[in-house]
């Protein structure tokens, strides 16, 4: 194999991207789930500020149906899943159809959590489908820049919600650590300018009065060339 | 030849983006050849944006030239200017052997007669002793008087069956009639696209082949060709000789405009 | 055509015919590399041709993927009889594909993930290592067919498995309007630097009239008797065909000539008084536009519906590869109709397939 398009470039980056964004969404998602159990306020809508998203919602029972499962909402950990579906689809001879199988595992578990009257339990089942994605694509795929690219995505987005989420110091800096290494060894063109600004913010977060987590956010996604 | 007239051309199309577009490519079926009724002389093509052009000829015999502009633009143009010496009143020698004139003797994607044209097929297909040629030149005659010039009424999908049905036309439907009912009398014939002597448009008409020559007829005009006439293109119908096809990248309207002078050294 | 054993007009004036190949000869002499003969098998036990596909035959990765399950959900079966291995179908493609290739990369060319075939384009292209694209991942420059990388640079391209028809794939010479094809890619086939498979301009083949003569070729190039037989077939197009089909009209089965998925087909039997004489109207007006088929009473096959075992009528679609010879896979496609009275068994039309079994001896 070897050749990639640059279509296929962008489709691997953005399956990983979106990829790591439901695996750490479901995770705060089940979280604000069990803590809205005990019925402690609306924190739900500290939730969406967090993420950057609209608070369409109308109470409790409401988030955690369409945030969780509404395809018509485009931020619903579902729309972003069929994203991931939409990119590996079109990539099954680059990545086989066993890792593509994956994804459309996690989207028969996550219609399945729609429906049940304990998600948790079968959104663990679309986690596990993530986990086996990542795993099999790793040990599957051959060409070493395929690879790259999809965790270059997935590194990428992870410290995009980090600093969304306004992780501490020592999260992000471990993150930005492997995200580098991959970067170097993935080849992919990126912006220079970027990794600095991105470098300099968070590796001296601790001596830094306010933390400029918007700027984070603005070089992490500007950093490649894609 | 004898030189029946020398006539300067320069055909000029343009094409307008509303929105820059980029990677456009192109082939244009719009440069005239020599043959044995004109010859083609100081033939230049000039393009704005530039760009290289090459060359092909496709399997009806037509040159075409080809290129991509792959820089934003937001107009295009193309002007290809000459000099074309014909001759009235001569047939060109048909050089195809016999059984290559198929596809010019079967009905084809335009032309394909409905129950509007094989009636009218029935009325006016009985040969009173003409050959081939008069035959012709009957129908050329008869398609002008059944029929009215008239714009905007049809377009470049309309096949010759849906104008007949209404009577109205252009030359490229005119062309098209005359097409079906030569072909259901088993006279090979072509559509051909050209340009005549003053008109602003391209000009559509067809070339009929008895005893081994091809005779120009035009019936939105009710007459033979002659030397006011220039051809750049022959096919099966209208498609085969699409002067301009281009893609693009952008999304963009595209607006065109044609302007053909033709005029008398 | 020279010795009047099929009138020129059905070539000529065939919806498939293209002129725009005459003269143009593919690479290695190849025409149709893929195809799709599709067979039943009657109550008589006579194997019958029903169609020839020969442009781009459809259903082989779905053998493949039956297969697989079926070795996984009854290893015994397996186990206990001697049954021809079928898992062989990417490679016998790979080398059809190679056997062509004019040294450059092979790729399937798609019209896109919303196409009802694209899981078997992106299953092939997974399987024979090929690279599947869409028509603007590819571009023509000198005469050569390239594939773009994400750096920037062109690869040469080969061969093309071109999983869309004649009309799209070049906006240039074919059909103007199309977005899925490759520009130019055309002139490049026609200088031999390129193959296509299967060649351009095998729809004549394809044609259901042009199947009426498919004996006669036979006969008359090999001087043999067809192995094995056509359904008997009628063109109304004769005067002794059109008597025929006349009197023995509710026997037979007419088919639009101009359709193709199992659309334009109605059997005489099944219409009432006044659709057959508005239907026979239509016949007299344009004899040329139906072929009409003695129904063959095939053999019924049994499948399972919602878990019950159940009959239904099935056909199988044999799929022969070209490569410096012809190979027969040694499996095929059976697909079959979902209801109980129908004879359709096109997916488009609600049919279902399954694992087809040849013997070893």
């Amino acid at each position: 194999m070897g050749i990639i398009s640059l279509e296929q470039t962008n489709r691997l980056y953005w399956l990983g991207r979106y990829s790591e964004r439901v695996y750490t969404t479901i995770r705060l998602y089940a979280k604000c789930y069990d803590d809205m159990l005990d019925d402690i306020g609306e924190n739900y809508a500290d939730f969406c500020r967090m993420l950057e998203i609209p608070n369409i919602y109308r109470d409790k029972e409401d988030f955690n149906q369409r945030y969780g499962f509404d395809d018509a909402d485009p931020n619903s950990i579902l729309s972003n899943l069929i994203r991931a579906y939409d990119n590996a689809i079109v990539l099954r001879e680059e990545i086989g159809s066993e890792t593509l199988s994956y994804i459309q595992l996690a989207i028969y578990a996550i219609n399945k959590a729609k429906i049940s009257r304990a998600p948790l339990l079968e959104l663990q089942n679309v986690e596990d489908n993530i986990l086996a994605f990542w795993g099999i694509a790793d040990d599957f795929i051959e060409s070493e820049t395929t690879r790259n690219i999809i965790k270059m995505g997935k590194r990428i987005e992870r410290i995009d919600l980090y600093a969304r989420l306004k992780i501490g110091a020592k999260e992000l800096k471990s993150e930005l650590h492997r995200m580098h290494t991959r970067l170097l060894r993935s080849g992919m063109p990126y912006r220079e300018s970027c990794l600095e600004r991105l470098t300099d913010a968070i590796e001296h977060m601790d001596e830094a009065h306010v933390i400029d987590y918007g700027g984070i956010v603005q070089s992490v996604e500007s950093l490649v060339l894609i | 030849m004898q030189i029946d007239r020398t006539l300067r051309f320069c055909y000029r199309m343009s094409l307008g983006f509303s929105e820059p577009v980029q990677k456009h490519q192109f082939a244009l079926r719009m440069i005239p050849q020599s043959d044995m009724r004109q010859q083609i002389v100081d033939c230049k093509v000039v393009l704005e944006p530039a760009c290289a052009l090459k060359e092909g000829v496709d399997s009806f015999g037509n040159r075409y030239v080809y290129g991509e502009i792959v820089h934003p633009h937001s107009a295009f143009c193309v002007e290809v200017r000459g000099t074309a010496r014909t001759a009235g009143g001569i047939a060109v020698l048909c050089e195809i052997p016999v059984m290559s004139l198929a596809p010019y003797r079967f009905a084809s994607q335009y032309t394909r007669a409905g129950d509007a044209l094989k009636a009218y097929y029935g009325q006016n297909g009985q040969r009173a002793g003409e050959d081939d040629y008069a035959f012709a030149a009957r129908l050329n005659h008869q398609i002008y008087q059944d029929m009215v010039y008239k714009q905007g009424v049809t377009d470049i999908h309309t096949t010759a069956e849906e104008a007949f049905s209404d009577r109205r036309g252009v030359c490229q439907d005119y062309a098209h009639i005359m097409l079906a009912l030569c072909r259901m009398a088993d006279i090979p014939s072509r559509y051909v696209v050209g340009m005549i002597e003053g008109e602003g448009y391209s000009h559509a008409w067809v070339e009929i082949c008895a005893d081994q020559r091809w005779y120009g007829m035009d019936p939105t005009n009710d007459k033979m060709t002659d030397g006011t006439y220039i051809k750049i293109s022959h096919g099966r119908d209208y498609q085969d000789c699409i002067v301009n096809r281009g893609t693009f990248r952008g999304t963009g309207t595209q607006t065109q405009q044609v302007s053909i002078v033709v005029s008398e050294e | 055509m020279k010795d009047k054993v099929i009138p020129e007009d059905f070539i000529f004036a065939s919806s498939g015919y293209m002129p725009e190949c005459e003269g143009v000869s593919p690479v290695r002499g190849v025409y149709s590399h893929i195809s799709g003969i599709d067979l039943v098998k009657g109550k008589d036990g006579e194997w019958y041709i029903l169609e020839d596909n020969l442009r781009v035959p459809s259903g082989a990765s779905y053998p493949m993927i039956a297969r697989d399950l079926c070795r996984r959900s009854s290893p015994k079966t397996f186990r206990d009889n001697l049954l021809e291995d079928n898992r062989n179908y990417a490679q016998l493609l790979r080398k059809t594909m190679d056997y062509v290739n004019v040294e450059g990369h092979t790729v399937i060319l798609t019209p896109g993930r919303y196409n009802a075939a694209y899981f078997e384009h992106s299953y092939l292209a997974e399987k024979t290592g090929a690279h599947l694209v869409n028509g603007n991942e590819l571009l023509v420059e000198n005469d050569m067919l390239y594939y773009v990388d994400y750096k920037g640079k062109k690869e040469r391209v080969g061969a093309v498995y071109r999983r869309i028809s004649d009309e799209y794939l070049d906006p240039m010479h074919f059909n103007p309007e199309s977005v899925i094809g490759i520009p130019h890619v055309f002139d490049v086939y026609r200088k031999g630097k390129l193959a296509l498979l299967n060649a351009i301009g095998n729809g004549i083949a394809d044609d259901k009239e042009i199947y009426y003569f498919v004996p006669k070729m036979v006969k008359y190039y090999l001087g043999e008797e067809p192995v094995l037989s056509n359904a008997p077939t009628y063109l109304p197009f004769y005067e002794t065909d059109m008597a025929y089909v006349l009197a023995h009209f509710d026997n037979l089965v007419l088919k639009d000539v101009a359709e193709a998925g199992g659309y334009g087909v109605v059997f005489g039997s099944s219409m009432t008084k006044a659709q057959k004489a508005d239907f026979i109207a239509l016949l007299k007006r344009e004899p040329r536009r139906f072929i009409a088929q003695e129904v063959i009473d095939f053999q019924d096959l049994e499948i399972q519906d919602n878990g019950i075992v159940v009959e239904r009528k099935a056909d199988l679609r044999a799929f022969v590869l070209m490569a410096d010879e012809p190979y027969v896979w040694k499996s095929g496609l059976t697909r079959f109709s979902r209801n109980p009275d129908s004879f359709i068994v096109n997916s488009s039309q609600g049919g279902g397939f399954k694992d087809t079994w040849v013997l070893s001896r």
